[in-house]
């Protein structure tokens, strides 16, 4: 899976045009950058095409001075639109004639096996099977091969350098208007947070639609408790904090921080301002760690299931993994077992795996060193450098095996610039 | 009198042994056939021990069907009835039990089961209805119906028989067919609820209480003068046990404070808890920083549940002081000191905490009643299973919403409130005893399977006129059925595998006949010679041409096919730019 954009030619000028995944939020945040990026790196102008849902309007509001950003009349919007979609369903015609073809090859390889090792077949039939198979199985592998060439879907290469954002003047002044009606100061010092809860996609999540799978992404959730304390450590060094999320999660009343999520006059728009000027976001494995590429804000990403698609791309940015035990005999995996293939083949099955949340206190302990690197007084530690070798070399041993670590893993040899916490290497 | 116990492995022997003892102290004999050896929880030892021990009772495998077409369309047309149970009205709430009953049903017949959920209830019911008169049609396992011959029990019992897809059914049948009367032993409080289906009705079915025979009659449709309830006699010995230490000894083992309080926290197995440690160290943090003093202080016991215990093994559990897992990983948890420790925790400990287990029950037989906490990880186990509701119907458990509603339960609990002697008399009566507290069931039980053995019943005849043509004429979409549960994509069935097997046939038939014609030995060198030319010259040969003028045929076909729509192109476009 990678994402694709179209380029087109107006006598001198190029325009990139790319519609951004609709129903994904964080799919939505780091398809625009990417676009945006990609857009800067090729000289070109960018026109997002929006999809039908509602789904992020704050996002389609941003501004970039390194990239124009179109808003074309009616008729050129329709024309980009009409092109991408020609452009899209072309794709997807292709994609599935591809899956076909490989499916109905698989199942006849299959078949044809069962002629093969048929004892009471003759020699004559048995071995022209085995000759149809091994053609097949050849084809078969083929496509396999051209599908890990594949350039990867996560450009992590690309999104290194920040593509500088803002929000354009009247979205700016309304966002301003909205955040002071919520109790946010204009001149206040911003950290937003965010733990993955069960509500947003409830009944919508791979273990719900392809439960046969037994990757269970509710793995991934965290309960907003154990990020009070971090919460009010910040709060207590004058930060203002930002409760991000949806209406469906547990409400937060503490003081000093302001609950967004559960706020009825909350916005999108308002959102994405507040992380436009937070120092930084405290977030799980949810929108939030693609979206901050956008938005360009620094990530403390806690409760990481895994350390490979968890790794920050940009520092300032630290990841906590979650503690993770095996049922089977009750070992608690260590940093370095969270990226072995044995780990990766039943990633996020909770029949396999316990998945403990991170404890409050790692929580503060990791706020207080990411807020040491916002501060410049961070240094990175013998360990840190270590894991960061560790990681590297185990994700290019991943890389050919596992179709997840293609697709969020390596990118030409970067994975990124940011660092395990060090309260995650204490424990071990 | 000869009894045989065909049970699904020897784990089950645990709940049944004081009725074995029973029935070879009063002079029966008992053979115990188990399906599977398992010992991964010291299962088959019990078993051997007490084959060893009591010299009336022996043990050893039970056959299994023989495979065959029957045998493997029979699994699936059971594992079909065990899954469309729970589209019985009762379990509009148990999603996890019917996830859990799909996913032992092989993908191809999934999105049958889908549609047939579409036509609700009845459409289930109808189904089902169908499943089971199938099952009439499959024919007596050989092996099996020879074992009975060869066993000649003057009784046989079977349990549980509500596995997926079990074989136990076999042995009703054939039991049947050979006029030995058979009953259903069940094995558990959660046997007819959360598990497959009785497909096939045996003379009796031996339960617990009034609540098992209202669930034997209407969710498996067993008729009511079958069902004869006897008391939990698994629990039996539990009324007689005493502690086997002192308080200061018992918390000195576990590493416990005796001059405060115990609660105790019964783990469930993995359907019910899968991700129990996680919400175990929540429940932790919760008391450790309630506001109540006496909540906050108090020393807790952890009792994982046997089948679920590794995953609380990897929990840093130090920095909770007053706070002990017993047993410890990897311990036998069935062996005769953690027995003891299991009864002892439960004497000594002033509240209990449980989310859904048998043990709740045993807490009950003590003293206790047991506090719980509706929490999201477990909305499938409690909520989402009717074996639950026996625990709330019968006054057991004290259910809070939440945390903190639950610590205040529990501040109750150990201030000595919460008429815990009352509550769990009354739910013992109702669920473990229904003849009465004093009342054991192991005598009852004894006696229901005796006064089986000594009443005659017909026998069944199996193979009937009508059933014999069902038969014929269901044989083969036995044999598609029996083909199909490999993990295949239905269309692999229906579009690729009959007309490539059609092909694939044809195809060997002029090699087979060269091949026949080879292997006759009675003929001669040159006779062979003559017939494999001839073979050649009448058979391979017009065939290969045929292949040769069909293959040709079809090219010229597609040629014309293009050339033709080249030339209309070509006209069109002509009329157009006329």
């Amino acid at each position: 899976m990678s994402f694709k954009t179209i380029t087109m030619r107006f006598g001198r000028r190029r325009v990139l045009v790319a519609r951004p995944n609709g129903r994904q939020y964080g799919h939505l945040g780091l398809e625009i950058v990417m676009s945006l990026a990609s857009a800067r790196k090729n000289g070109a102008d960018v026109y997002l095409v929006r999809s039908d849902t509602p789904l992020g309007g704050g996002l389609f509001e941003l501004e970039s001075p390194d990239v124009r950003v179109l808003r074309p009349t009616p008729l050129v919007r329709e024309l980009f639109r009409t092109c991408i979609s020609l452009r899209k369903f072309r794709e997807r015609v292709d994609d599935w004639r591809e899956e076909f073809r490989e499916h109905v090859e698989q199942e006849f390889v299959r078949e044809a096996t069962r002629y093969v090792t048929d004892p009471g077949m003759p020699q004559e039939i048995r071995e022209r099977m085995r000759g149809v198979r091994g053609r097949l199985r050849a084809s078969l592998e083929r496509a396999m091969r051209d599908k890990k060439r594949r350039p990867t879907y996560y450009m992590r290469r690309l999104l290194r350098e920040p593509v500088p954002v803002h929000l354009h003047p009247a979205a700016h002044e309304d966002a301003a208007r909205q955040a002071i009606a919520h109790g946010i100061p204009p001149d206040a010092k911003l950290v937003c947070i965010h733990a993955r809860e069960a509500g947003y996609k409830s009944g919508a999540e791979i273990q719900d639609t392809k439960p046969d799978d037994g990757r269970d992404d509710t793995a991934r959730n965290a309960r907003i408790e154990s990020y009070l304390e971090a919460a009010d450590e910040l709060v207590r060094r004058g930060y203002t904090v930002i409760r991000l999320g949806d209406p469906s999660m547990t409400p937060v009343n503490r003081p000093g921080v302001i609950d967004l999520a559960t706020s009825p006059a909350r916005t999108n728009l308002l959102e994405v301002y507040c992380l436009l000027r937070c120092a930084f976001i405290i977030a799980g494995e949810s929108a939030y760690v693609n979206l901050v590429y956008l938005t360009n804000t620094p990530i403390l990403l806690v409760n990481a299931t895994e350390p490979i698609s968890a790794y920050p791309i940009r520092g300032p940015g630290l990841f906590l993994p979650k503690t993770v035990i095996d049922k089977r005999d009750g070992r608690r995996l260590t940093n370095t077992d969270l990226v072995s293939f044995e780990y990766h083949r039943q990633l996020r099955d909770r029949r396999r795996y316990l998945y403990v949340d991170n404890t409050p206190e790692e929580i503060r302990a990791a706020t207080e060193e990411m807020l040491d690197w916002i501060d410049g007084r961070w240094t990175e530690s013998p360990g840190q450098r270590t894991y960061h070798d560790v990681i590297m070399t185990a994700t290019k041993a991943l890389w050919p095996r596992s179709g997840y670590v293609r697709k969020w893993g390596l990118d030409e040899g970067f994975l990124g610039d940011g660092r395990i916490a060090r309260v995650a290497l204490g424990t071990q | 009198m000869k009894i045989l116990f065909v049970m699904r492995h020897g784990g089950y022997v645990r709940n049944y042994e004081g009725v074995l003892r029973q029935l070879a102290a009063e002079g029966h004999r008992v053979h115990i056939a188990v399906e599977l050896d398992r010992n991964k929880m010291g299962e088959d030892i019990v078993g051997q021990n007490l084959a060893r021990e009591v010299p009336a009772v022996t043990m050893g495998r039970a056959p299994v069907p023989e495979d065959g077409v029957w045998s493997r369309a029979a699994r699936v047309d059971r594992l079909l009835i065990d899954f469309l149970r729970y589209t019985h009205p009762q379990y509009k709430a148990a999603t996890g039990l019917r996830t859990r009953a799909e996913r032992t049903v092989p993908r191809t017949f999934r999105p049958f089961l889908h549609l047939v959920q579409r036509f609700g209830a009845a459409g289930g019911a109808l189904v089902t209805g169908v499943l089971r008169d199938l099952e009439s049609v499959i024919p007596l396992s050989v092996d099996v119906t020879e074992f009975l011959r060869s066993q000649a029990p003057d009784v046989v019992l079977v349990t549980p028989l509500v596995d997926p897809g079990s074989i136990q059914v076999d042995y009703i049948k054939s039991a049947r067919a050979l006029g030995i009367p058979v009953a259903l032993a069940v094995a558990s409080w959660d046997n007819l609820t959360n598990k497959g289906a009785i497909r096939v009705v045996p003379d009796k079915v031996f339960v617990w209480n009034a609540a098992q025979i209202e669930e034997a009659v209407t969710l498996h449709g067993v008729p009511r003068d079958r069902v004869v309830a006897t008391g939990a006699q698994i629990f039996d010995h539990w009324f007689s046990w005493k502690p086997s230490r002192t308080r200061e000894q018992f918390c000195e083992t576990m590493g416990l404070d005796p001059s405060r309080p115990i609660i105790l926290y019964l783990g469930s197995s993995s359907f019910i808890a899968p991700n129990e440690a996680g919400f175990g160290l929540r429940w932790l943090s919760a008391l450790r920083s309630s506001a109540d003093e006496v909540v906050a202080g108090a020393n807790i016991l952890i009792r994982p549940h046997p089948s679920n215990a590794t995953q609380w093994a990897g929990l840093d559990l130090e920095q909770w002081p007053r706070t002990s897992l017993w047993p410890p990983a990897g311990a036998d948890f069935f062996a005769p000191e953690f027995k003891h420790d299991f009864f002892d925790s439960l004497y000594f400990s002033t509240a209990v905490v449980g989310v859904n287990t048998s043990a709740q029950i045993e807490a009950a037989i003590v003293g206790r009643i047991v506090c719980t906490v509706t929490s999201s990880d477990f909305t499938h186990s409690q909520g989402g299973t009717l074996h639950f509701h026996h625990l709330v119907n019968g006054g057991l458990v004290e259910i809070a919403r939440d945390l903190n509603e639950h610590a205040a339960h529990l501040g109750v609990m150990l201030r000595g409130g919460g008429e815990q002697a009352e509550r769990s008399r009354r739910f013992v009566e109702y669920f473990v005893r229904p003849f009465g507290i004093d009342q054991p069931a192991t005598p009852r039980l004894a006696a229901a399977i005796v006064d089986l053995g000594s009443h005659p019943v017909a026998k069944d005849n199996p193979d009937t006129a009508v059933t014999r043509l069902a038969r014929q004429l269901l044989y083969p979409l036995a044999w598609f059925v029996a083909d199909m549960p490999d993990r295949r994509p239905w269309w692999v069935y229906v579009l690729m595998r009959p007309p490539l097997f059609l092909f694939v046939q044809a195809w060997a038939l002029p090699y087979r006949l060269r091949n026949a014609a080879l292997a006759v030995p009675r003929l001669s060198k040159s006779w062979a010679r003559e017939a494999e030319k001839s073979t050649r010259r009448f058979v391979l040969d017009p065939w290969k041409e045929g292949v040769k003028r069909v293959r040709n045929r079809s090219r010229y076909l597609v040629h014309r096919v293009r050339v033709n729509t080249r030339v209309i192109g070509a006209r069109v476009l002509r009329l157009l730019t006329r």
